[in-house]
């Protein structure tokens, strides 16, 4: 379940059981002040591999504390 | 990064830090996170990419699935080696983990309630008066400077001390 992050590519992906429901909370400081919270979710393929391309995420699809 | 999967009546999960790298100056000890497997190699050059210290880590874990690595940097002759400004740090945690040290600074006399400093540009800073902090941003040359007794980001005053409780 552990994800592998690529910080440049903007990737988390890891391994899970095959075509299960993967969930993804990525927490983000944007400033040392202001903190986003992303919510994602994703289909492991055949493999049991996910992946999440978090590149361009809308702030509006996101939770400001 | 939390993750979460569900199979059956089992829930499984992971929390992990994006990795990064957090070095100080003239401080010769090391500390981040990588990705689980990383051969974790950390280079520190001078500003003529002079090699002074080339050092392996491996993380421990600290909490559920969050994992730290820390390292002290010495030279091939045990002394012990810091990073100081001009020098580049770079670890194979990610392709963009190369740190210019920069040049720094800090500064807040009491006479003048205001406090200079600087660091790398264009990078959020917090700085400490006593038990306030001061939220900021530096410029694109790394300076920043803003009054103590007018810092509107708090909306009240406040004035430095001398001695230890006005440490910043």
């Amino acid at each position: 379940v552990e994800p592998q992050i690529d910080r440049v590519a903007n990737i988390i992906e890891g391994s899970v059981a095959p075509n299960s429901l993967v969930l993804a909370q990525v927490l983000h400081l944007k400033t040392l002040k202001k903190m986003t919270t992303f919510q994602l979710d994703k289909m492991s393929d055949d493999s049991g591999h996910y992946a999440f391309d978090t590149t361009g995420r809308s702030i509006s699809a996101a939770m400001t504390r | 990064v939390t993750v979460f999967t569900q199979r059956g009546n089992d829930i499984f999960g992971a929390i992990v830090i994006v990795p990064f790298v957090g070095v100080h100056d003239a401080n010769n000890m090391v500390v981040g996170t990588a990705n689980i497997g990383t051969d974790l190699v950390l280079e520190l050059r001078n500003s003529h990419g002079d090699l002074k210290a080339d050092v392996t880590a491996g993380a421990f874990p600290i909490f559920f699935g969050i994992s730290l690595f820390e390292v002290s940097m010495y030279d091939d002759d045990g002394s012990a080696v810091y990073p100081v400004a001009g020098d580049v740090l770079t670890a194979t945690l990610a392709s963009d983990a190369v740190i210019a040290m920069p040049t720094s600074s800090l500064n807040g006399p009491a006479s003048t309630d205001i406090v200079t400093g600087r660091c790398m540009p264009n990078v959020f800073f917090a700085v400490r008066a006593g038990v306030e902090t001061f939220y900021g941003k530096t410029d694109s040359t790394g300076r920043f400077s803003f009054s103590g007794r007018l810092n509107g980001r708090l909306g009240s005053g406040y004035w430095l001390a001398s001695g230890p409780s006005g440490a910043i």
